[in-house]
């Protein structure tokens, strides 16, 4: 893998123009101002994503009206959108969802349904989680019953990224074959969506409750663990992308606040307590990057023979506990005006925590990583 | 394990190389001259300095191929590590020829003289002396954590040669030849009950002018390099001790370098390798515990991401930037070496109440640990360090701040005497 670490002049300019589109449809004050929309996004910025920049569809293949970039493209995308804490169905529909439809091979399934989430004019969203809060696939238990691509399915899902705005819901559900994948319309009657407060308020989550819903069988029946598997460490590896952006914006946040505050007549910055916290910040920050990046450059390369479960699991947990600990610092340096509603040190803090707990936290990442290192 | 941090052509060519020329019946003064010429004792210079042009992470890999193939390595130590790349970047024609091609041949052994019993993590405080008369320099002085002073040919010394200019602004580099009258060394039996430090005094000793590298005053900027060089080579992973010791005093030169390719290194306490814990915890049979597995994870994620810093380092270093990368490689270094000591104490139990047999390696890594984030810099002069040139935050207030260095000393002396 010699181009690791090795960003092209092309995607250089990519991350610029991502970012200028951030900086203008993503300022602090249009975040708080969507997470306190039920939808929990603006309707017309996520439009004009998709006209501009296209990133709805920048993982899913030409063939069905998207980009056809990669993870390190993806990776681009999603650090800039972790540092300006852009409230979107972005993870959900562009990245999760059609990470579990590629990974299923399903070309029909695709043709129906990708180029519609390419464009922005559906949102998709994958529903795996139930009352345990397990992301382990092989532990799903939500019934599907029936035969010959269409199942009804009943039981409940948890933590659905986006769940309640979704136009199309990707259910892992369990049939006599076992775990299977289902495609479920939003609005299939049967299916309600229960929006829950989240901990993290700029990424809005849902209950779903299956009575009876009719679905579409997604690849093939029983077959799903392995590629669901397989769509979770994708994903995993641009949700750290965007933990990283993230990061490094707690942490350019109170280095500028160590710089303008003074006490005792000098700028707190001046002083080694704050200084070695700032420093510590560093390391976890830069750690956590190039892990986030090799990451992405290891996915991008199938044929590197790199272990994508081991460096995925590493890397969530890396970045995780990164974040938290640089979120938790910046509100310290920050003082008492840190722990304040009015303060962005709080929605920072929340998303560290929230993205911790996505798809399996610091922990459980390093119970995986432990099973992949000799022990 | 899953990242091969070096391209596999390096093994090919390192073994072809060793297939050709590994004689065990060669002198090790002899070898080590084959292995230098060759540019394998510092394969990350460029050709011109004396390497092959490579990463710096090819150096370790190279080392253990020798190793593999039962090959004397190639000589290590201080002076590689950083009197080379310093002399490299400062000095001139005629000093490059006379130092850095006999420490790549291992002809010579290399320590630092820079820290003084007064002056510690405030290193330009320093107090030795060195006098011009004629071409030459007398030293007055004493340093101090000089490691391997005791079977040094030569020292990096830093010396004040103008105690009438702000402290940072008077002080010389020199390569010092200790083995001459007027230089004592004395060694320090460390908490380890190892001996791997000295005191060094010198009582009018000489250094010849030609041996003053990057000019008169100018030392406090060569010594931003060698600190660079110590503190990045640290964290990559380098600062091997030499073994067996280049140089005339290290003893194994006139050694048949087939015999010394087969001993141990002294230096075993300074070392929990991962594959150790791994299989200790295994032959505990801890390997299960869950508070083990999750510590050792944690591990080797600092193991791991702290080989992509550095290869991340070297890939925007070819674009201008990662200056940020080389700066946290020491602390990133230092908690791996903590958490080593930590989980090796763990998991030999009672055992580690007993620093003899099996397991005494790990009690002596136990022992060596706290100097990890003592040596190469202190942990809070590293972490200045990043605060100050990478994040832009204020410089610490110096309360010697615009006082020449005899100024400053007779300050000190007052308020102690004030104390007093």
């Amino acid at each position: 893998m010699s181009a690791v670490f090795e960003f092209s002049d092309e995607q250089r300019e990519f991350r610029d123009m991502v970012r200028r589109f951030l900086e203008t449809h993503s300022t602090e004050t249009s975040v708080r101002e969507w997470m306190d929309d039920d939808g929990g996004y603006d309707p017309a910025v996520w439009k004009d994503m998709a006209g501009q920049l296209g990133l709805q569809g920048l993982i899913v293949p030409e063939a069905h009206g998207g980009q056809g970039f990669g993870p390190v493209e993806l990776a681009i995308v999603l650090e800039e959108m972790g540092h300006f804490l852009f409230g979107s169905p972005f993870l959900a529909s562009a990245v999760l969802a059609v990470n579990a439809l590629v990974e299923a091979g399903d070309e029909k399934a695709a043709s129906d349904v990708l180029p519609a989430i390419a464009s922005g004019e559906q949102i998709a969203t994958l529903a795996l989680c139930e009352a345990e809060g397990s992301w382990d696939p092989t532990s799903v238990t939500l019934s599907a019953k029936g035969g010959n691509g269409a199942f009804r399915l009943s039981g409940e899902k948890r933590y659905v990224l986006s769940g309640h705005v979704a136009d199309v819901v990707l259910v892992a559900g369990r049939s006599e074959a076992g775990v299977s994948l289902f495609l479920v319309r939003g609005d299939a009657p049967g299916l309600e969506r229960s929006p829950v407060p989240a901990l993290d308020m700029t990424r809005k989550l849902a209950t779903l409750r299956f009575d009876d819903v009719e679905a579409t069988l997604v690849g093939e029946e029983g077959g799903a663990a392995a590629s669901l598997s397989r769509a979770l460490d994708r994903t995993t590896i641009a949700l750290a992308a965007e933990q990283v952006g993230a990061t490094q914006r707690c942490l350019d946040m109170a280095v500028e606040y160590a710089k303008d505050r003074f006490q005792f007549g000098r700028p707190i910055g001046a002083f080694q307590a704050i200084k070695h916290k700032c420093a510590d910040m560093l390391l976890e920050l830069e750690s956590a990057r190039s892990a986030a990046y090799y990451a992405s450059f290891a996915a991008a390369d199938a044929a590197s023979g790199d272990d994508l479960e081991e460096i995925t699991a590493l890397t969530k947990g890396y970045c995780s506990e990164a974040f938290l600990q640089v979120a938790a610092e910046n509100i310290q340096i920050h003082g008492g005006i840190g722990f304040t509603w009015e303060h962005a040190a709080h929605l920072y803090y929340r998303r560290a925590k929230s993205t911790d707990l996505l798809f399996g936290d610091a922990a459980h990442q390093r119970g995986r990583l432990a099973g992949r290192i000799g022990l | 394990m899953s990242d091969s941090v070096v391209s596999p052509d390096l093994d090919e060519t390192v073994r072809g190389w060793l297939d050709e020329n590994w004689d065990p019946g060669l002198s090790v003064e002899d070898w080590w001259q084959k292995v230098g010429r060759a540019g394998w004792a510092a394969p990350h210079f460029s050709p011109e300095e004396g390497g092959r042009g490579m990463p710096r992470n090819a150096d370790a890999r190279v080392r253990s191929i020798f190793a593999e193939h039962g090959a004397l390595r190639p000589p290590g130590g201080l002076g590689l590590l950083m009197a080379a790349p310093t002399i490299l970047r400062h000095g001139t024609e005629d000093q490059i020829d006379r130092h850095v091609t006999p420490i790549l041949e291992g002809r010579t052994n290399w320590c630092q003289l820079f820290s003084e019993p007064g002056a510690g993590s405030d290193l330009a405080g320093l107090s030795t002396r060195a006098e011009r008369d004629g071409d030459r320099w007398i030293i007055t002085g004493q340093k101090v954590w000089s490691s391997m002073a005791h079977e040094s040919d030569y020292g990096m010394l830093l010396a004040r040669t103008d105690p009438d200019q702000p402290k940072h602004g008077g002080i010389s580099w020199f390569a010092f030849a200790l083995d001459q009258p007027g230089v004592t060394v004395r060694p320090l039996r460390e908490m380890t009950g190892e001996i791997m430090f000295n005191e060094v005094f010198f009582d009018g000793a000489i250094c010849e002018d030609r041996d003053l590298i990057g000019g008169m005053n100018n030392g406090w900027a060569v010594t931003q390099s060698t600190l660079f060089f110590e503190r990045t080579g640290i964290g990559a992973g380098g600062g091997h001790a030499g073994f067996p010791k280049p140089g005339p005093k290290g003893g194994a030169l006139g050694r048949l370098a087939g015999d010394a390719a087969g001993d141990e290194p002294e230096d075993r306490y300074r070392i929990v390798a991962f594959p150790h814990l791994i299989e200790l915890a295994r032959r505990t049979g801890r390997h299960e515990d869950p508070i083990v597995r999750d510590k050792l994870a944690r591990l080797w994620s600092f193991i791991q991401t702290g080989a992509w810093n550095a290869r991340r380092a070297k890939a925007e270093a070819r674009h201008g930037g990662g200056g940020a990368i080389g700066s946290i490689s020491k602390i990133a270094q230092t908690r791996i070496v903590k958490l080593s000591v930590e989980i090796a104490m763990d998991l030999i139990g009672a055992e580690g109440l007993v620093a003899e047999g099996e397991e005494a390696r790990f009690v002596d890594a136990f022992l060596f640990a706290p100097a990890s984030s003592i040596y190469g810099g202190t942990d809070e002069i590293q972490r200045n360090i990043c605060a100050e040139r990478i994040l832009g935050l204020p410089r610490e207030e110096r309360a010697d701040k615009g006082l020449t260095f005899a100024e400053s000393t007779r300050r000190q002396q007052s308020m102690r005497g004030a104390r007093a």
